[in-house]
């Protein structure tokens, strides 16, 4: 991966507040500069005009209103085409089987839900080095 | 109007499970862009009656996303990388993808589909994924925890389910996705008398139903 996650801005977009909060929260007093969204237009939009040089990870859930998480995903690597993308689930997934079934999204990451800060932070620091 | 349309749905599914009896023996017959009830007689090691259509759908390179009736996940790994023809493989290519159905039953129980909403998510990005590409877009989901409920009596919820199933199905054939959905069920089980009307009431939610071939 090309940029450091600590130099540029993570977005953690999830429709859920308490998701968000937590996340953002956790994120923030590690030292992350935190985007965090509840809804995906406006998180889309920060994603392609106002941070389109700063992306450094995307953080978001699968199912959302107005676009999923896949088309998040999707519409970032267009413009940041190594943007790490972690997806959130309540899904008890197998990392390689997922990644297998989609290439386009090439290693992409998981954090099952729900989850705790450890293990975001844990999650999010292998894309430091 | 709709009692009447009611019972001819009955009547025909009722029907499909008799040709089934006669059709099915010794071959593996893969309906294509049904929401198929398959009822399985191996109430010991359902899931083997089940991985035939899984092996099955691999070999006509259709892409298989499976969740296993049995709620213990890693015997049911065990079982899979055992039984599914080239397993390995297939996972790595991206042609088969393993669902735990512990927590979707635990969700169908408290009578919410909230999880196989975001299943429905999941499954439609796989066919987009693979759309175009030489792999072909066809899709055969495997829904384990439908049998779960109704080994454990929970008729209600499983209707639940089936009509949410059904809906989307519905709504697949619409898009015009090329998905088969297989709801395993126990043919014993529902063949108690008792549970007559609700083996009824299952199969006229799906839109063909037949029995698992024997293994």
């Amino acid at each position: 991966l090309t940029k450091a996650v600590s130099k540029g801005v993570i977005h953690v977009i999830d429709d859920e507040i308490n998701i968000v909060s937590m996340a953002s929260g956790a994120l923030e007093r590690d030292g992350y500069q935190v985007h965090s969204f509840t809804n995906t237009s406006i998180a889309l939009d920060d994603i392609e005009t106002t941070c389109r040089q700063m992306v450094s990870m995307i953080i978001t859930d699968i199912r959302m209103p107005c676009h999923n998480g896949f088309e998040i995903a999707r519409k970032t690597r267009a413009i940041v085409p190594e943007v790490p993308i972690i997806f959130m689930t309540v899904f008890e997934i197998n990392l390689s089987e997922f990644n297998a079934v989609f290439p386009s999204l090439k290693g992409a990451n998981l954090l099952q839900k729900p989850f705790h800060i450890d293990q975001l932070l844990e999650i999010v620091r292998k894309y430091e080095s | 109007l709709e009692d009447v349309f009611d019972i001819r749905r009955i009547l025909m599914a009722e029907s499909v499970i008799r040709i089934g009896k006669n059709v099915m023996r010794g071959s593996v017959e893969l309906p294509t862009r049904q929401h198929a009830m398959l009822l399985y007689n191996d109430n010991t090691n359902p899931d083997s009656s089940m991985i035939k259509y899984v092996n099955e759908a691999l070999k006509r390179g259709h892409l298989v996303a499976y969740m296993p009736i049995d709620s213990d996940y890693e015997s049911s790994k065990s079982r899979m990388a055992a039984e599914i023809t080239d397993y390995e493989e297939h996972v790595d290519h991206g042609n088969l993808f393993t669902l735990n159905s512990k927590p979707f039953y635990e969700t169908a129980v408290a009578g919410s589909t909230d999880l196989f909403e975001e299943l429905k998510v999941l499954l439609e990005e796989m066919i987009q994924e693979r759309t175009g590409s030489e792999k072909g877009n066809k899709v055969v989901l495997h829904s384990g925890c439908a049998a779960d409920l109704t080994l454990n009596d929970k008729f209600d919820e499983c209707i639940i389910l089936e009509k949410w199933w059904q809906r989307t199905h519905a709504e697949w054939m619409q898009k015009g996705l090329d998905v088969t959905l297989f709801c395993p069920h126990s043919n014993s089980k529902l063949n108690q008398k008792e549970f007559s009307n609700y083996r009824k009431g299952i199969a006229y939610l799906h839109t063909i139903t037949q029995e698992a071939i024997q293994h």
